[in-house]
């Protein structure tokens, strides 16, 4: 085709002839497939096909297997400009004249060349079809090819390795140490002193040193039988309590745990703290792991929340603060309305993300904008895992903690009850009907208006309290008839004429706080009729009209008007209102209107017909009515709503939890509905996503539907609350994502126990993430966490009885050269102290520790409480774990820095609270006179490091104290002296650091 | 599967590098290995040691002045005479929820004269008398937009990229990537007065190790930095005898724990704790400066006295090393709609609250410039002014201004930056960034070149993911660099 003709063409055809290219004739063709097409699948589609985008192997965004990938290009632009070779990328790629040099291993051949820049000159002719990769939507990822990852497999049951030396093994672990110790010609060093082991083992399991006492008995019983001492310890710390107190921190870091919202303003969560004191009592109860985490995930749709027993409701309340987990994220309260949406998805973020690396050590949130880059986490599988929280919010959750108590209460309560309301019931079936038949029946045409008297007032009267001020009844409330002459306390409180109350204003001029006050005035009214009264109070009130009582209401507020409505029965004649207004504290008054709108125009309706035409539901329409108004039913109901107040309410147990429709970010309809988002954006939906796992973590035919079907037992399939699903799949060894959560979790008990984990990253088991150092170790010991039903305690008591656990940290080693950093376990390295450790240790040696557990925590630092009940704000974080790298609770930590800084350093130095703990230290050591500054050293080493000192130490630490005591001068120089070498010995490395 | 331990021999290596430290330092401490030289210095593991940058830097420190509650940009640089001619008119486009309450999209003019300054011609409002004699020195940038038009949200992108708390602040990645000049003062300081809204997670360090957090602290306060001051009943030869056994102990427990570089480490930063009793009050010392220099920076004015001498400090902070300096200016008054927390928040009247903070900001700002200048200190320093996001062109009330998300003007100055530069442009009303918008990650990416750093590069891995300053964006703005 011509130039001229292609022109006619377009011109004919209109734009939509422009897309259609002139069709290559079947040479062309045939030029292509045997010249072109298998060079670029040969030396190309390695690194630029749809194949490549799934392995993870795309470069520069270039496909080339197909024509429209050409043709679209990559980062650098279109690779080919079709019929212009020298403006071709492609081919000045291939030429490698240029930088970029292609294919890279090699140039092609000049022939090969050649073919190509006569292809492109032809046009590019192209037999290959299909759509060029769209990269935005994430390059499809091979959920089979990334099923191969180790993390991703199943755990291999491999036996313990054969070794050499058998004599070097405790238990299984240690041959799968010592065979990769031989393998790599590695000598590791001796067992540790069980001085050592001692402290090693305290601040590992509770995080607090031993007392010398401890260490004493814990060293005489080694020397008799070291293994049996050293098992005995190890259940002994297994079984305190601060063993909860000292693993729940390290779980509360993964959970992101804090005690307010944060962002501006950092609204506290007064009950957040049920959550921490739920994971401490797990970990002292030794809960099943996959317990622990279906708990956290789905604890309040697994709970009975209207508990009959105290077990019943302990086992509730510990459901649904265990959904703590889930809500402990941040949140702002302040909102503009178009930030809504988007705060949502972040904090179904923060969910997910936490739950991804605390839980299954992978990063699923960076699925969130696009395929994930590095592991086989597709887009879609990341919002189908935020959808299973679509309908997650949080709130205060209470549980009635002693329902049995409630029940007993509330029966006593209903009897009382009972006659009371069977009073004004047998009144509204016997006399009720009587009254209104008398009323119609002397029903005048014209019902003409009452006169009000003006208000007489008297008061105040002053009680105890404001409850007595209401329920005493004062002088005027004991009269038959009231007396205005009458006067009270000793004359001082007489009756005064208020001409100038007007009605329909609110009257703020009684006075008296826990007082009464009464108004009283009269009504003479021509006829017998009713009255509608407007009422308002400060605070509390109570209305009689001729000696009824028709009103109560025991309140607090400001006075207004239409507080209280009550339509009032006026006899024939003079009428006598008497109104009691009780002030708790602050101003008092009330509002007082009357209006003679007596019949409501639906009752008028009806009292139009005669009496015995009325059907059932007009007679129940008037007596409703009716009964209103007549004085005799309004003392009865008062009589029932009085009571009614005395009615007891559970006492509510409050928890900080995740709750289904719960508060969050409110939008309006889609509040608690996930959208398929493009790049993340709230603003390109893609529909609605349905929950759903990670492919990657399914081996089942039927992908995730195999826990979201609640199977019954007849085989009919419902869908069941996706956050139960959720709890399955993550629990399911078979099929699910069970064996990737026992490694996590195992690996990070071996990390907190050996100062690194098997895999180096704790919270990153993906591809960008480690390999583990011990993988056969690894998946042994996750089956054995599995094998003993997911109980952390015997997982700890099988690490810690292991040599490899027990090894010392001092000696020196010819393994120093060949693995520094000890990657293989063959010493002990010394680890810093976590900053709880620190500060509770302080306490610890200055014996002043207070061991209360659980309960609403505190945010002075000076506490002495361990400091897992320290309150985490997260505007006010405790200066002092700060400082010592403790987390700011913003995002899952699995792996704690331990940085040194000068700050820490003014700290020990400087801080009173130091100084403090130094002075206290110094009175433990030398409790008298007639102790030795030598036994006073002595004393002040075994309880700050477990140990005594060496010759050298005696003789310099008194060197000091010498010295710094002939400085200090005075009368307690020496004592002063003392206090300073206790400081400095809270300031030395041995105290932080544990061998 | 790879298998680990038989690269094991590397893991040191890698560590280097994944901290992100570079190349120099890791020759540096690879060096120190060989000649067994670990033990005795502490500056091998000291994350805080001087850093090699990626480049050569133009920039050595920063100074911030970050105008919290945002001040409004077509009341101070970013002059719209449209707006003037329109003022009380229907302002077209103009979305009332823009902000964070709701606007009358009517125009509001400036009640505040503008004119030209310099040969640059920028024009700012009468508001700077002060300031605008530096025009010259300035470079502008009117197109900057923010995501949030909430402040903590806001002020959160500006310090860390992240409208969500948790990640680091820009002090913080800055301290990580080039560590400390100075090892007896912190390498990034924060001066505040009233706390800005969201407290101090907006200068937090986030997943980086703790080393690289800000030490924030009020000057106006007595004590502003904890634990500063050794005990009363103790004096200097007392603690250093203490210090003297401390060393000697810690020295034994060392020996018997050689490979351990952290404990050398601990022991050395007792030694620097104690210097820094003694420098660190000496830099927050005004009184030691001259008169004439505590009056140029206007701490004789009641206005401007608090925020004057957040400014002097951070003068003699970076004349001392110090690497990242941010103020958050202490107003004493806020009316219009301001509060301490958010001074230049004027809701309710622009024009009586821009007035107030104006006064406490123009001269410490402009005494701030001169004396960098005077002393050279401008060839290394850093300096940039902005607030969080911008304010609407129409009026919220009929006196006031609501927050404007698209629009606001940032400007740099010192280092590396073009005098008199003007970058971008904002509608005819000021309302929305059209031209060459900047965001945030595109000053972030700005700001770390000046300093050597190329933000593509400075990363930290953390739970699986290498985050940097600049997610996954940032373009450096080259037509205001020098």
């Amino acid at each position: 085709m011509t130039h001229r003709i292609a022109l006619l063409a377009l011109l004919l055809t209109g734009p939509t002839a422009l897309a259609a290219e002139p069709k290559p004739s079947q040479a062309d063709l045939d030029f292509f497939e045997s010249k072109i097409r298998p060079v670029l699948s040969q030396h190309c589609y390695q690194c630029h096909s749809a194949q490549a985008a799934s392995q993870r192997k795309l470069k520069s965004e270039l496909t080339l297997d197909t024509a429209a990938g050409l043709l679209k290009g990559g980062k650098r632009g279109p690779a080919i400009v079709p019929g212009k070779p020298a403006d071709s990328l492609l081919i000045k790629a291939i030429r490698h004249h240029d930088k970029l040099k292609m294919p890279p291993k090699g140039k092609l051949g000049d022939d090969v060349i050649a073919n190509f820049e006569r292809w492109v000159k032809l046009g590019a002719p192209d037999s290959r079809t299909g759509e060029a990769l769209d990269l935005r939507l994430g390059a499809p990822i091979d959920i089979d090819e990334g099923k191969r990852f180790w993390s991703f497999q199943p755990l291999k049951h491999a036996a313990p390795p054969q070794v050499k030396d058998k004599s070097w093994s405790h238990n299984p672990i240690d041959r799968f140490i010592a065979a990769r110790h031989e393998a790599h010609g590695l000598q590791s060093v001796g067992v540790a002193q069980p001085q050592t082991l001692i402290r090693r083992a305290y601040f590992d399991l509770i995080g607090l040193p031993p007392t010398p006492a401890q260490v004493d008995a814990f060293v005489k019983q080694y020397e008799q039988d070291a293994q049996a001492a050293y098992a005995q310890l190890i259940d002994e710390l297994l079984a305190s309590p601060r063993y909860g107190e000292r693993w729940g921190r390290h779980w509360l870091d993964l959970a992101r745990f804090a005690e307010s919202n944060g962002y501006a303003f950092d609204k506290d969560r007064a009950n957040a703290y049920r959550y921490r004191d739920f994971v401490i009592r797990a970990f002292n109860d030794d809960m099943p792991y996959d317990r622990f985490v279906r708990l956290q995930v789905a604890g309040d749709l697994l709970a009975k929340l209207n508990p009959t027993t105290p077990e019943e409701a302990q086992a509730a309340a510990q459901k649904i603060a265990a959904t703590g987990f889930l809500v402990a994220g941040p949140f702002t309260t302040q909102q503009t309305q178009k930030e809504r949406e988007r705060s949502r998805y972040e904090q179904l973020d923060d969910m997910v993300h936490t739950l991804g690396t605390s839980l299954l050590g992978l990063t699923v949130g960076c699925a969130r904008c696009h395929e994930h880059k590095y592991d086989p986490l597709p887009q879609p599988d990341y919002y189908r895992m935020i959808a299973i929280f679509s309908q997650v919010g949080f709130a205060d959750v209470g549980i009635n903690m002693e329902p049995t108590k409630f029940a007993q209460s509330k029966a006593a309560f209903d009897k009382a009850h009972a006659p009371i309301v069977a009073a004004r019931t047998s009144f509204e079936q016997e006399q009720l009907p009587v009254a209104l038949t008398t009323w119609l029946d002397n029903r005048p045409e014209h019902m003409p208006a009452p006169g009000f008297s003006t208000w007489q007032h008297i008061g105040p009267f002053p009680a105890e309290s404001f409850d007595k001020a209401y329920d005493q009844a004062f002088g005027p409330e004991n009269q038959k008839q009231v007396d205005l002459k009458k006067t009270f306390a000793d004359g001082r409180l007489k009756w005064t004429e208020q001409p100038t109350w007007k009605d329909g204003v609110v009257h703020n001029t009684l006075t008296g706080e826990n007082a009464a006050n009464y108004l009283f005035r009269v009504v003479e009214s021509p006829v017998a009729r009713k009255v509608t009264l407007s009422l308002g109070s400060d605070d509390a009130i109570r209305v009689w009209i001729n000696r009824k009582h028709v009103l109560g209401n025991k309140i607090g507020r400001g006075a207004a008007a239409d507080q209280e409505k009550v339509t009032i029965p006026l006899k024939k004649g003079r009428n006598e209102l008497l109104i009691k207004i009780v002030n708790g504290g602050g101003p008092s008054g009330f509002y007082f209107k009357s209006s003679l709108d007596g019949t409501p125009a639906n009752v008028e309706k009806i009292l139009q017909v005669a009496q015995d035409k009325w059907d059932d539901k007009q007679r129940k329409q008037v007596l409703d009515w009716f009964k209103t108004t007549d004085e005799n039913w309004l003392a009865l109901n008062t009589a029932v709503e009085e009571h009614k107040k005395q009615e007891p309410k559970p006492k509510l147990t409050m928890m900080y939890a995740a709750k289904t429709r719960g508060s969050t970010y409110n939008f309006g309809g889609d509040t608690y509905k996930v959208y398929y988002l493009s790049r993340g954006n709230a603003d390109n939906k893609q529909g609605e996503a349905p929950a759903g796992f990670l492919q990657v973590l399914m081996r089942s035919p039927n992908g995730g539907q195999r826990w979201l079907d609640a199977t019954q037992p007849n085989q009919q399939k419902q869908a069941k609350p996706s956050r139960l699903a959720l709890a399955d799949w993550l629990t399911d060894t078979q099929h699910g994502a069970g064996h990737l959560l026992a490694r996590v979790i195992v690996n990070r008990l071996w990390q907190h126990h050996f100062g690194q984990g098997i895999v180096l990253t704790p919270s990153d088991f993906g591809t960008r993430g480690e390999r583990p150092t011990h993988p056969e170790l690894l998946d042994w010991l996750a089956s054995e966490l599995i094998r003993n039903g997911w109980r952390l305690k015997p997982m700890h008591r099988l690490m810690m009885t292991s040599r490899a656990y027990r090894l010392g940290s001092g000696e020196y080693s010819a393994s120093e050269k060949a693995d520094p950093d000890n990657m293989l376990v063959w010493r002990r390295s010394p680890r810093r102290l976590e900053a709880e450790a620190i500060r509770d240790s302080l306490f610890a040696v200055a014996g002043t520790l207070d061991t209360t557990m659980y309960g609403k925590g505190s945010l002075d630092e000076r506490t002495p409480r361990r400091s897992v009940y320290l309150t985490v704000k997260r505007s006010r974080l405790i200066p002092m774990l700060q400082l010592f790298d403790a987390p700011d609770a913003m995002q899952s930590i699995g792996k704690r820095e331990a940085s040194t800084v000068a700050p820490q350093a003014l700290a020990m130095m400087n801080s009173p609270l130091v100084r403090d703990i130094a002075g206290k230290l110094a009175a433990r050591a030398r409790p008298d006179a007639k102790t030795t500054l030598d036994d006073a050293i002595a004393n002040a080493y075994r309880i700050a490091f477990s140990r005594p000192p060496t010759a050298d130490e005696l003789v310099r630490m008194k060197g000091f104290i010498e010295h710094q005591a002939k400085a200090r001068g005075g009368g307690n120089a020496e004592a002063l002296a003392f206090r300073d070498a206790c400081h400095t010995l809270l300031c030395m490395n041995e105290f932080v650091y544990v061998d | 599967m790879t298998d680990r331990a038989s690269s094991f021999l590397t893991s040191r290596r890698r560590f280097l590098e994944r901290a992100g430290l570079g190349f120099g330092s890791l020759a540096f401490t690879s060096l120190l290995h060989q000649t067994g030289a670990v033990a005795s210095s502490a500056s091998a593991t000291n994350p805080l040691a001087a850093q090699h940058p990626h480049y050569s830097p133009k920039a050595k420190a920063v100074i911030w002045l970050f105008q919290t509650g945002s001040p409004s940009q077509v009341d101070t640089f970013d002059y719209k005479p449209v707006l003037q001619k329109r003022s009380g008119e229907k302002l077209n486009g103009a979305d009332p929820k823009t902000g964070f309450f709701t606007t009358t999209g009517k125009c509001l003019g400036s009640p505040f004269k503008f004119k030209q300054h310099g040969q640059s011609g920028a024009w700012m409002s009468e508001l700077f008398p002060n300031l605008s004699q530096h025009a010259d020195d300035l470079a502008f940038i009117y197109s900057c937009y923010s995501q949030s038009n909430n402040h903590t949200p806001a002020m959160l992108e500006m310090n860390s990229g992240m409208i969500r708390q948790g990640f680091p602040s820009m002090g913080s990645w800055v301290t990580y990537g080039l560590g400390s000049e100075n090892t007896n003062l912190p390498a990034y300081v924060v001066m505040h007065g009233t706390k800005p809204r969201g407290n101090d997670p907006i200068w937090s360090s986030g997943f980086l190790p703790s080393v690289y957090q800000a030490t924030a602290l009020d000057p106006r306060q007595g004590k502003p930095i904890a634990n500063l001051q050794r005990h009363a009943e103790m004096n200097d030869p007392q603690q250093r005898s203490m210090l003297d056994l401390l060393r000697a102990s810690n020295r034994d427990h060392l020996k018997r724990r050689p490979f351990d570089s952290d404990l050398a480490a601990r022991l050395e930063s007792f030694e620097l704790a104690y210097r820094m009793q003694t420098a660190a009050p000496e830099v927050f010392d005004v009184s030691q400066e001259p008169k004439h220099i505590q009056e140029m920076y206007g701490l004789n004015r009641p206005d401007s006295k608090d925020y004057g001498r957040q400014c002097l400090i951070a003068r003699r902070l970076i004349e001392r090393g110090v690497r990242f300096v941010q103020v958050f200016p202490a107003i004493p008054k806020t009316p219009g709609g301001g509060v301490g927390d958010v001074p230049w928040d004027g809701h309710n009247d622009i024009n009586v609250n821009h007035r107030a903070c104006a006064s406490t900001v123009d001269q410490p700002t402009a005494a701030l410039l001169s004396d960098l200048k005077s002393r050279g200190l401008i060839e290394d320093t850093l300096v940039i002014y902005g607030g969080e996001f911008g304010r609407t062109s129409d009026s919220q009330g009929g006196k006031g201004r609501d927050h404007n998300p698209h629009a606001y003007t940032t400007w740099m100055t010192g280092a590396g930056v073009k005098g008199g530069a003007q970058y971008g442009a904002t509608d005819e009303f000021g309302y929305k960034s059209v031209e060459d918008r900047v965001s945030v990650h595109d000053i972030h990416a700005t700001v770390l070149h000046l300093l050597g750093l190329e933000h593509t590069r400075l990363t930290y891995r953390f739970n699986g993911r290498d985050f940097r300053l600049t997610d996954v964006a940032g373009n450096m703005i080259s037509e205001v660099l020098a």
